[in-house]
């Protein structure tokens, strides 16, 4: 395997190929920084110019657009706190504060260090564990996916605080996302007749409305002539010591996003709040979460870019995409005459170890691009806010605008965006109702379809890959609360022999 | 001071490039519907020699990821070679309520044949479903790209059943028992399945999402349904791997690519259910401009590369001239609005 994977890469490793995956790794970054548009949007664009290359530089450059946009994300979401992706919404809650108190370029070395670590173990699944995950990922039907949907709501709910206020803003989230046309009957709920309203609500606006739009708001709620702490340049690198104190938090979190990343329909968005929530919940301190914790930057940033090789292997090895850039990937696959599926690995391994190589050399251009350009991009913050503000709602307003095209999606992400105000004015949380919004029909169709399957007998859910995830519940709830009670103990234990 | 000015001029480059990313796929529709370039266009009414003289605008009425805009990649290139007078086709993908959105946005566009429409059979559900009173009726029709159908699919280690005679028998001996796995409910292979059921009176379970074709296959093969019916897509792969056979194709004839597999009609069910992709215009578009595309269009279809695409993609060109095409979508109207009134899927 090895073998090939050398020849593969002395034959694929030429100048012509090397440059189009920097150009799509460049083009990448700059695409998922700017909020609304998105690494799928990229190569839905890019597809008619690859049609006319060859097969793998426009594999390269792909591959490459698909992993700088999903890091690219991350610097619109800590210099400006509107994620420019919706995987790099949790890394938005640390990263923006971070870079309000004058850390944007730390903030930004931390989310490139971690991207690529976290890219670069989903690389090595993606090359060793490919098979096997895929044959787990194979066995995931309706009512496995249901108690997985059951499971990333159940973690962040219990994560963000007060599980009450979780519950709520969850709820909200799946009520939004239940707005369109019934996905079992086809019945249209919740659009007051609306013709627009009967595709639902798109997720990409909503989060612009919710994260972006909010904070612009708030910051011009809070807007006053006080200078703004001036952004330190200087320290990009985070330093050896920080690392070795996050790497806990960044392997955790990639083999997180591998695994989420490889169960199709999941994607980066439900593996960055799981890692998030999980670093959090199990973490000494976790109110300084979402004050500017690096592990709060660094556990999103390494699970979505560890999802990327998770998401490629469902589509490598069964065709069914793993999230939205996946499934367009297989179409620009397709176009160049590679069909994904099981004979891919019989009839054209050379363009797996293709795949393989791209990804690995896609993270690396993409920290090195990261490391050089983190300094200038922290600069935009030093832009007066009044000035600032404004240019960024308008760019908001573009990349809500051309998630489909419409006027409407506009209106609906302003609406959002008043809704996320009053949100963080009223301690509910808005990364719980983006992930309702994201997991809410898809949980509903999962349970209808599986009832139906068995009819209606609920034990299906309780199949053994079921099992395994309710008790990864049970321990998602227990455990932070166990090494609290420890932790307490031990505190009350030193107080008690202080004492003595 | 200076860092500022880099920041503000980095500022700058990230807001026009938004600009422009936001803008290009529109940017075709507002220069349409600009007084300057329908001056321009009246001027040569009479004579269509140099047509097209600017982009045509092509709606797709479905998301830009999907396999029709994959199909149109394709295809494009080829009808903008036969058309000549370096036509440029700009896809404008806009999807939404089954195809709604996007077709009710071309139908108002000038009919000066520098707007068009890339369709797809859910239009014909448009009425009938609820969405809008949109009909093919509302178009001029130019003529179809290609077709796919629907198809059914078992296990390829399944026992009890092996062919569609088969399949129905046990499914009459044992009602309520089998799982059939379709696509997502209301759409038009939804209703293929729909028919062949009711065609077959097997009573079953019709379990449809939006899963995807493969997304089918591994429901199939978990067994978590007994019986997939939808189209091919990329569940191909799980048919040449074996895991998968395909039994019957509710086509017309049978498929290229698997002839020794019956049509449902053969196997004496009249199921039929095919979706076709073909080209729109809005109304009144001038007749001299239609037979251009017409024409363009029926090189490009037919050629081998096109062809070739649509069979590596589980799918078959199909051209049909515009008469052809505006009889078959009569028929394929009247089906439709048939099987959604059977199915009780809308509140009356």
């Amino acid at each position: 395997m090895f073998e090939n994977i050398l020849s593969a890469l002395a034959s694929n490793l030429t100048f012509e190929t090397v440059l189009f995956c920097i150009i799509g790794v460049l083009l990448g970054i700059i695409v998922g920084a700017i909020p609304g548009l998105t690494a799928t949007m990229a190569i839905a664009i890019l597809i008619p110019f690859t049609y006319s290359m060859d097969m793998i530089p426009s594999l390269a450059m792909l591959l490459g657009v698909y992993n700088g946009g999903v890091y690219g994300g991350s610097i619109a979401a800590i210099l400006m706190g509107v994620p420019g992706t919706p995987a790099s919404s949790m890394t938005s809650l640390d990263g923006h504060p971070m870079a309000r108190r004058g850390e944007g370029g730390r903030a930004i070395g931390i989310a490139t260090i971690s991207s690529f670590l976290g890219g670069i173990v989903g690389c090595v699944c993606l090359l060793i564990l490919c098979s096997l995950l895929a044959s787990i990922a194979q066995k995931f039907g309706f009512p496995e996916y249901f108690v997985l949907t059951v499971f990333a709501l159940v973690v962040i709910a219990n994560a963000s605080g007060d599980i009450v206020t979780g519950l709520i803003s969850a709820a909200f989230g799946v009520l939004v996302s239940i707005v369109g046309s019934d996905g079992m009957t086809g019945y249209a709920r919740l659009t007051f007749g609306s013709v627009a309203l009967r595709s639902g609500i798109s997720l990409i606006p909503c989060l612009i409305g919710l994260f972006g739009v909010s904070e612009l708001i708030n910051q011009l709620y809070n807007l006053r002539d006080e200078p703004k702490p001036r952004q330190k340049v200087g320290k990009v690198f985070p330093g050896w010591k920080l690392i070795s104190e996050i790497k806990g938090p960044i392997l955790r979190s990639a083999v997180t996003g591998t695994f989420i990343g490889a169960l199709p329909g999941t994607g980066g968005t439900v593996s960055a709040f799981t890692a998030y929530n999980y670093e959090k919940g199990r973490a000494e301190d976790p109110d300084s979460f979402g004050k500017g914790n690096p592990v709060g930057i660094a556990a999103p940033e390494s699970a979505n870019n560890a999802a990327v090789g998770g998401a490629l292997i469902p589509m490598l090895a069964l065709a069914v995409p793993g999230d939205g850039i996946t499934a367009i990937l297989m179409g620009a696959f397709a176009l160049h005459g590679i069909y994904c599926g099981p004979t891919i690995f019989t009839e054209a391994p050379e363009i797996v170890n293709t795949v393989y190589i791209f990804e690995i050399f896609a993270n690396i251009a993409m920290v090195i691009f990261g490391m050089m350009f983190a300094r200038w991009f922290a600069k935009v913050i030093d832009i007066d806010d009044r000035i600032l503000i404004p240019v960024i709602l308008l760019v908001c307003m573009i990349g809500a605008f051309s998630a489909s095209n419409h006027m409407y999606q506009i209106v609906v992400m302003l609406v959002f965006g008043i809704i996320g105000f009053m949100f963080r004015k009223t301690g509910l949380d808005n990364g719980t109702a983006i992930l309702g919004i994201v997991l809410g029909k898809t949980s509903e169709v999962k349970f209808r379809s599986a009832m139906a399957m068995s009819r209606g007998d609920i034990g299906v859910f309780f199949r053994p890959i079921c099992l395994v995830i309710w008790a990864l519940v049970i321990f998602m709830l227990i455990s932070p609360r166990i090494g609290n009670y420890l932790r307490r103990r031990k505190a009350e234990k030193k107080a008690a022999d202080d004492r003595c | 001071m200076k860092c500022k000015k880099i920041a503000a001029y980095f500022l700058a480059v990230v807001l026009c490039l938004s600009l422009l990313s936001g803008c290009g796929k529109q940017s075709e529709a507002s220069s349409g519907s600009s007084p300057v370039s329908s001056a321009s266009s009246s001027a040569v009414t009479d004579e269509y020699a140099n047509y097209p003289e600017r982009d045509i605008e092509l709606v797709l009425p479905v998301g830009a990821s999907g396999d029709t805009a994959v199909n149109v990649q394709v295809l494009i290139p080829l009808v903008e070679e036969a058309l000549g007078n370096d036509a440029t086709f700009v896809v404008n993908a806009m999807p939404g309520a089954a195809s709604s959105v996007g077709l009710l946005y071309a139908r108002d566009q000038k009919a000066d044949g520098y707007s068009a429409a890339f369709t797809n059979t859910n239009h014909a559900l448009i009425r009938a479903m609820g969405y809008a009173d949109l009909t093919y009726e509302d178009f001029d029709v130019v003529c179809s790209a290609y077709t796919e159908c629907v198809d059914v699919f078992i296990r390829g280690d399944e026992t009890r059943f092996n062919d569609i005679a088969s399949l129905v028998e046990y499914g009459l001996a044992h009602p309520d028992e089998l799982n059939i796995g379709t696509a997502v409910v209301g759409g038009c292979f939804y209703f293929g399945a729909f028919d062949f059921l009711k065609k077959t009176g097997i009573e079953a379970t019709l379990i449809g999402n939006d899963e995807g074709s493969a997304g089918l296959a591994i429901s199939l093969l978990n067994g978590d349904v007994d019986v997939v019916i939808t189209s091919m897509g990329t569940l191909n792969t799980y048919v040449k791997s074996g895991e998968i056979s395909m039994i019957a194709s509710a086509s017309e004839k049978r498929l290229t690519n698997y002839p020794d597999v019956p049509t449902i009609t053969e196997c004496g069910y009249d199921v039929v259910l095919m979706s076709t992709r073909g080209i729109f215009v809005p109304k009144g578009t001038p007749q001299a401009i239609k037979d251009k595309l017409e024409a363009a269009f029926e090189i490009a279809v037919n050629s081998d590369a096109y062809k070739q695409f649509c069979l590596d993609n589980s799918a078959e060109a199909y051209f049909l001239s515009g008469e052809e095409y505006e009889e078959y979508l009569a028929e394929e109207l009247e089906l439709f609005t048939e099987l959604v009134n059977d199915s009780g899927l809308v509140k009356k």
